[in-house]
């Protein structure tokens, strides 16, 4: 990854500080649904679609990002 | 891991003789209506991208493409998340009657969980209420309990058949009093903890 122009510092810094907060939230959300949640099925189930959903589209997003700044 | 371990007790403090009269979440309108609006911001996506295609396609070539990319795909991540937040609110925020309590459990934020009980002997006034086209149509409206305790009023918001709710509360309520007149005790004296 190419990070020695100062903007492609900022980007990936952006880039970064967007999807932790994003990160964040969604594992206090699922920390929640599973602890005050009734039906530890449900829960799960839903728990894991969305992480699967969230982790391969934060996957795309970095090589999204590695291919901006390498060029 | 049977049945029963499947399922967690509604509320903490759920007695294993306590009757579960009735558990009510908002009605499925409002849960819709806030998914329109998500799916709004949802379609801007493939509406933006199409009107991009039509008349800037030059945007999707070299670092601009991989730009448009990055964008889209945390545009994405945003939408997701808001989705899930929609839909815990909605599983989380319930309200249960029991025969001796009426209970609310609040996910007011994803930081706050507020879990209110009323005894059904210290309701002092039940009022329902329809309102609007949309309630008026899918039956669903408020029910306010006017309590004795240190909350003053509880509150059911959006919920479907706030009539019927109202009618059960009041059933409840007239059944702990004859109980309470014919043994002289009332739901507060059963064993709580």
């Amino acid at each position: 990854m190419d990070t020695s122009s100062s903007i492609n510092l900022i980007v990936s810094t952006v880039y970064y500080a967007i999807t932790g907060i994003l990160m964040l939230f969604s594992a206090f959300a699922i920390y929640i649904l599973i602890r005050y949640g009734r039906n530890i099925i449900l829960t799960l189930l839903v728990s894991s679609v969305y992480i699967l959903f969230f982790l391969s589209i934060l996957a795309a997003s970095h090589f999204s990002l590695n291919a901006l700044l390498a060029l | 891991m049977t049945s029963t371990t499947l399922r967690k007790k509604l509320f903490p403090s759920q007695l294993d003789n306590e009757t579960i009269f009735l558990v009510v979440r908002e009605h499925w309108v409002h849960l819709l209506l806030k998914i329109i609006v998500w799916a709004f911001f949802a379609a801007a996506l493939p509406l933006f991208s199409y009107l991009a295609h039509a008349y800037t396609p030059a945007i999707f070539d070299g670092r601009s493409g991989h730009a448009f990319s990055l964008i889209t795909q945390i545009y994405t991540l945003f939408l997701a998340l808001s989705l899930l937040l929609i839909w815990v609110f909605y599983y989380l925020n319930i309200q249960i009657i029991t025969d001796i309590r009426i209970v609310d459990i609040d996910q007011v934020g994803l930081f706050s969980h507020v879990v209110s009980e009323l005894h059904i002997d210290k309701i002092e006034d039940v009022t329902s209420e329809t309102d609007g086209i949309l309630g008026t149509i899918f039956n669903y409206g408020y029910v306010y309990v006017q309590t004795a305790g240190t909350i003053e009023r509880f509150e059911f918001q959006n919920v479907p058949h706030p009539a019927s709710i109202e009618k059960l509360i009041l059933d409840l309520y007239e059944k702990n009093s004859n109980f309470a007149k014919d043994t002289g005790n009332n739901a507060a004296q059963r064993q709580l903890p």
